[in-house]
């Protein structure tokens, strides 16, 4: 754990107006972390609108079908390096990932609690107390899911590869919740393998909040609060741009993640 | 000597991995340390390195199957070597170790029949010379099935593989058949284990000429995926039969009373348009039987370590929809009257069985009744409604004998299981609550005091 426990890296870096290339960042960096070439970094991000299916969504039925369902009404899609159900990506959604040497064999229940704890030490200093818990009827939901009261807050993944761990999680801020039952019921429904997520299963980082305090959270606020959970659990943390070898590959990924 | 490359346990616990890619094909070199297939479990994505250098032998496990933890995934080896046993391990059926020693015919003989026979196996004999076979986990399985020893077919696929129909086309040909459908050994070859073995011998009527059978049995199944629903009660299921500590109580319990009470409130019932059955009699007893015994009204969090005690009073009612089973909630059952509870239940259930069920319609119970009602039987063994700490189930309403005042009387008779968890419930809690439930449906009487 020794790089681990180094210095990370802060990660910016984020398009928002390009979905795939938003997501082909976190593989090249990890490609960099794996070489040695780039720090453990954590990325905190705004996705762009899209609606981000599963890896193995491919295999559905009437993949092809239900993707072009939804381009047809605007909606881009865009295909994860990571697997789980599709979820609802917008401006009210915050992403993190935590990417990170892998030195040594690695548990999937250790990787997800050794790189969410910084997530979860953030979350608890806004005074969200997070549990993992799968909750059903949530969106994507796994078993490693961050809850508040049984209610799902945050979805997670991981890939580990040679060299490298990449833990992810999609947490709704500001809303986003009903476009992300609606769309993804649409798309597993045209795709031939309907899924039921209900509204009552699932929380918005504000609702959470608004609970305790009244009031919207602004990014700044939540980017610093991740950060210091981050530096508190995992070590010190320092904001630093993508290098230019890292943005060239992020390019060159970029159409692997397309899903049509 | 070709090493079997499985499945490892990634996650604690995690029994299952689905195949997501193969970072490698059949005939490649690997390095130790290689990633060579890629494994999905709790939405992780794990690529696993192969702890051996060498060549590809033989892939087991397709993309997108899933496969439990510690079977074989891929053999590795030397190139031009045969891949070790023929992949009788991929079935997970744990076989007795001295089979799996055994070469790899004889071991699967041994599954079908006994041991003890001496049958010269010819590739036992001669191992070294089994020429590489190339064909998919699908095709041997088929040639399995079809007793056709793959070394004797040719194949014409790429690169030499043998297809299912080189499989099909061989078995018609009545070319000779492999060892594991060779008839059993003959008797007298096995003293040491007729005294276990059914009889067999002379005397058996001949075996009647086959019937003509369909080539391939898979071609008369259906896989129905598992989903939706059904997939969240097996889920669901899995969960609660792992956890808790099941133990299930019996009893009966005389009605005779219960009826005629029922009865006599049926046409009050319809007037108000209300179908009264016998359960809202069963969730008021169970409510005034869970306030004498609180600890059965609650949930377990058995992370954080705690009961946690419902002060509040939600009756889950187990409903068959053609969906599979799903358990609609009475809310506050404790402050509703019988009516009330009646027009609940019976508004829950038409909406479970049209599929229209609200969300918070089927959430919060503390606790579950199941009724088999008038399907019948004696008593089944309930499982819990987790993270509930017990379950009631009801039967059928019968005419049974039973003795009253030293003499036989014909009494109206339903049989009761509860099931507890008993890492939380005790024994004698659990039959006290349910000789409380007993009592007060054998005198309803106590149904208006008791709640």
């Amino acid at each position: 754990m020794s790089r681990t426990q180094g210095r990370w890296r802060l990660s910016r870096a984020q398009y928002p107006e390009d979905p795939a290339l938003n997501y082909a960042v976190d593989l090249a960096i990890a490609e960099h972390v794996a070489q040695g070439s780039a720090p453990p970094t954590l990325r905190v991000w705004r996705p762009g609108r899209c609606l981000a299916l599963g890896r193995l969504d491919a295999r559905l039925p009437r993949y092809s079908e239900a993707v072009a369902h939804l381009e047809a009404q605007g909606i881009v899609v865009v295909r994860r390096s990571s697997g789980g159900q599709a979820v609802w990506q917008d401006e009210n959604f915050v992403n993190v990932s935590v990417i990170a040497p892998r030195e040594r064999r690695l548990g999937v229940p250790e990787a997800y609690r050794t790189y969410l704890a910084g997530v979860r030490r953030g979350l608890a200093l806004l005074g969200v107390e997070t549990e993992f818990r799968h909750v059903e009827g949530a969106f994507c939901d796994g078993p490693y899911d961050l809850a508040l009261r049984g209610k799902k807050l945050m979805g997670t993944a991981q890939i580990q590869k040679r060299g490298v761990v990449v833990v992810h999680g999609t947490m709704p801020v500001w809303g986003g919740l009903k476009e992300m039952i609606r769309w993804v019921s649409e798309f597993y429904a045209q795709a031939g393998r309907p899924v039921r997520l209900r509204e009552g299963t699932m929380v918005t980082l504000s609702e959470a909040l608004g609970q305790k305090r009244g009031q919207k959270i602004a990014w700044r606020e939540l980017e610093e609060a991740l950060a210091e959970g981050h530096r508190q659990t995992l070590g010190p943390l320092e904001p630093q741009a993508l290098s230019s070898s890292e943005g060239a590959r992020a390019e060159e990924l970029r159409s692997a993640f397309l899903a049509a | 000597m070709a090493f079997e490359f499985k499945l490892p346990d990634i996650g604690e616990g995690i029994h299952e991995g689905e195949i997501v890619k193969w970072l490698v094909k059949e005939g490649d070199t690997v390095q130790e340390d290689q990633p060579i297939v890629e494994v999905m479990t709790d939405k992780a994505t794990v690529e696993l390195p192969s702890p051996v250098a060498g060549t590809i032998l033989e892939i087991r496990a397709k993309e997108g199957e899933i496969v439990p933890v510690g079977s074989v995934l891929v053999v590795i080896g030397e190139a031009g070597e045969a891949p070790k046993p023929d992949g009788k391990e991929r079935e997970a059926v744990p076989q007795p170790a001295a089979a799996k020693a055994q070469e790899p015919v004889a071991a699967a003989a041994a599954a079908t029949t006994p041991p003890a026979a001496p049958t010269p196996t010819p590739t036992a004999e001669a191992p070294p010379k089994r020429k590489r076979v190339l064909a998919t986990p699908a095709t041997r399985k088929l040639a399995r099935e079809l007793g056709v020893d793959l070394t004797q077919v040719e194949g014409t696929g790429p690169g030499g593989r043998i297809t299912d129909e080189d499989v099909r086309r061989f078995a018609e040909r009545g070319a000779p058949v492999a060892a594991p459908t060779a008839p059993p050994p003959a008797p007298e070859a096995a003293p040491a284990v007729t005294a276990e073995a059914p009889k067999v011998e002379a005397e058996a009527p001949p075996r009647p000429a086959p019937a003509p059978r369909p080539v391939r049995y898979e071609e008369l199944e259906e896989r129905v995926p598992i989903r939706g629903v059904r997939k969240r009660i097996s889920d669901h299921m899995r969960h609660a039969k792992s956890t808790a500590a099941h133990f299930t109580y019996v009893d009966e319990v005389d009605v005779t009373e219960l009826v005629k009470i029922r009865e006599s409130l049926l046409p009050v019932a319809e007037e108000r348009g209300i179908k009264l059955t016998y359960l809202p009699f069963i969730v008021k007893a169970v409510v005034a039987a869970l306030k004498k015994h609180p600890t059965l009204n609650a949930h377990v969090d058995y992370e954080r370590e705690e009961i946690i005690l419902k002060r509040y009073y939600h009756i889950g009612i187990a409903t068959a929809t053609d969906q599979g089973l799903i358990v609609p909630v009475v809310k506050d059952a404790d402050r509703l009257s019988m009516l009330e509870i009646a027009a609940e239940i019976q508004y829950l259930a038409q909406k479970a069985r049209e599929g229209k069920v609200a969300p918070e319609d089927i959430k919060g119970s503390t606790f579950t009744i199941t009724s088999l009602g008038p399907i019948g039987g004696l008593f089944a063994t309930p499982i819990i409604n987790t993270p509930e700490v017990a379950i009631l189930g009801v039967h059928e309403i019968k005419k049974r004998p039973l003795v009253i005042d030293n003499e036989i009387a014909v009494r109206d008779v339903m049989w009761i299981s509860v099931s507890f968890d008993h890492r939380v419930i005790d024994g004698h809690v659990g039959a006290a609550f349910a000789k409380d439930v007993k009592a007060l449906l054998e005198d309803p009487k106590y149904l208006l005091v008791g709640a």
